[in-house]
């Protein structure tokens, strides 16, 4: 037998109009199997849906959602920065290869070569000249304005490194950008 | 909501975790409620109630304020749910860990909390039948007596769609009611060990 459309009705119900409603009772009257279905959605309805319990978490939820919020933005700005750093390597990384593709299309190994060897050689011949340079004046220079340079140097070397872990430590705790 | 929800709403908006905390108290209970009867674990109803909050939490900025937050706040939970059911295989349903708040009424009545533990188990039976895109047409629409647009809207579906799945699930619900009568072990009969 074909129960539709009264199936559909036995659960739309309320809103039959009235030559429906009359359908699906004559339709019950001779069809048990719809009867029979119309018999236990009542009863469901009646007993579990019509006034279903709205079930509560253990006491605390608020408590403990503070605590996970803690932990959860802590987690976030971490990945954060990691994604940041991430991203920073990974446009690092594509620059420089995009540098040597480009010196591979535009020179030859050979000029390479040589570049390398003229730099190493003219930064080798720099340095010693710089070396000697500095030697010199040191050695001219009264010791006081020496020693003064020198911790001017350390403080200004200390300050940088100081600056630079910081800047980690506050990345990588924090996060690059705040919700 | 409430003048003084919307307020809190706003202060939360602007950066306030006071306020949304205030809002998590007013709204804990549909949510850990609605992610119990999808989960049917305490447990996993409380992690999931606790990831719906963080994430409308990190989605504020992008609520629109024309829509009820309820109606926000457990489409998002729905989703969520739905999605953790999706990727687990088989449902759990634990009812010896029903949540304490099943019982309303404090006085100890073994008869009525064991009556009251298994009403709730049996629904929570019917309802893990259910796929869970129609447990959520069916929870939103008892528990929560959203109207099938809401529905449609909190779940993403077309309006013709949650029809034809409260139709399904319904269908379904009213034939697995009669199941425990059906299924119900037969009398033994004279002389028959009880073993057996």
């Amino acid at each position: 037998m074909n129960h539709q459309p009264y199936e559909r009705w036995i659960f739309e119900s309320d809103s039959l109009t009235h030559a429906e409603q009359e359908a699906l009772a004559t339709h019950l009257a001779t069809c048990k199997e719809c009867a029979r279905l119309r018999q236990k959605w009542s009863q469901l309805e009646e007993e579990a849906l019509s006034s279903p319990v709205m079930l509560a978490p253990q006491p605390g939820f608020t408590r403990r959602w503070r605590h996970s919020l803690i932990e959860r933005r802590q987690r976030e700005q971490r990945r954060q920065a990691w994604r940041f750093f991430l991203f920073l390597v990974a446009a690092t990384t594509l620059v420089f290869l995009s540098l040597v593709c480009i010196l591979l299309l535009t020179t030859s190994p050979t000029e390479w070569i040589q570049a390398a060897v003229h730099t190493l050689a003219t930064t080798a011949s720099t340095f010693a000249a710089a070396r000697g340079l500095a030697f010199t004046w040191l050695s001219l220079a009264p010791a006081s304005l020496n020693i003064i340079i020198g911790i001017a140097l350390g403080l200004s070397f200390s300050i940088l490194v100081l600056i630079w872990t910081f800047a980690i430590w506050k990345t990588a705790l924090t996060g690059v950008w705040n919700r | 909501m409430n003048n003084l929800e919307a307020e809190w709403l706003q202060q939360a908006i602007h950066g306030d975790d006071n306020a949304f905390s205030l809002i998590v108290e007013t709204y804990q209970r549909p949510v850990y409620n609605l992610c119990y009867r999808m989960l049917g674990d305490p447990q996993e109803a409380e992690d999931a109630a606790q990831e719906t909050f963080w994430r409308a939490y990190q989605a504020l900025n992008r609520y629109d304020q024309q829509r009820p937050f309820a109606t926000w706040l457990l489409s998002i939970a729905a989703h969520y749910c739905i999605d953790q059911q999706r990727k687990r295989r088989f449902p759990t349903l634990a009812l010896d860990l029903l949540p304490e708040e099943t019982i309303p009424d404090a006085t100890p009545n073994p008869e009525k909390v064991f009556l009251e533990l298994e009403h709730q188990g049996q629904i929570q039976r019917l309802l893990a039948r259910l796929s869970p895109p129609d447990r959520a047409a069916i929870i939103l629409r008892y528990w929560y007596q959203f109207s099938e647009e809401e529905i449609a809207r909190s779940l993403s579906l077309s309006i013709s769609a949650v029809k034809s799945r409260l139709f399904r699930a319904r269908r379904e619900l009213a034939q697995a009611y009669e199941a425990p009568a059906a299924s119900a072990l037969p009398e033994r009969r004279k002389n028959e060990s009880p073993a057996l």
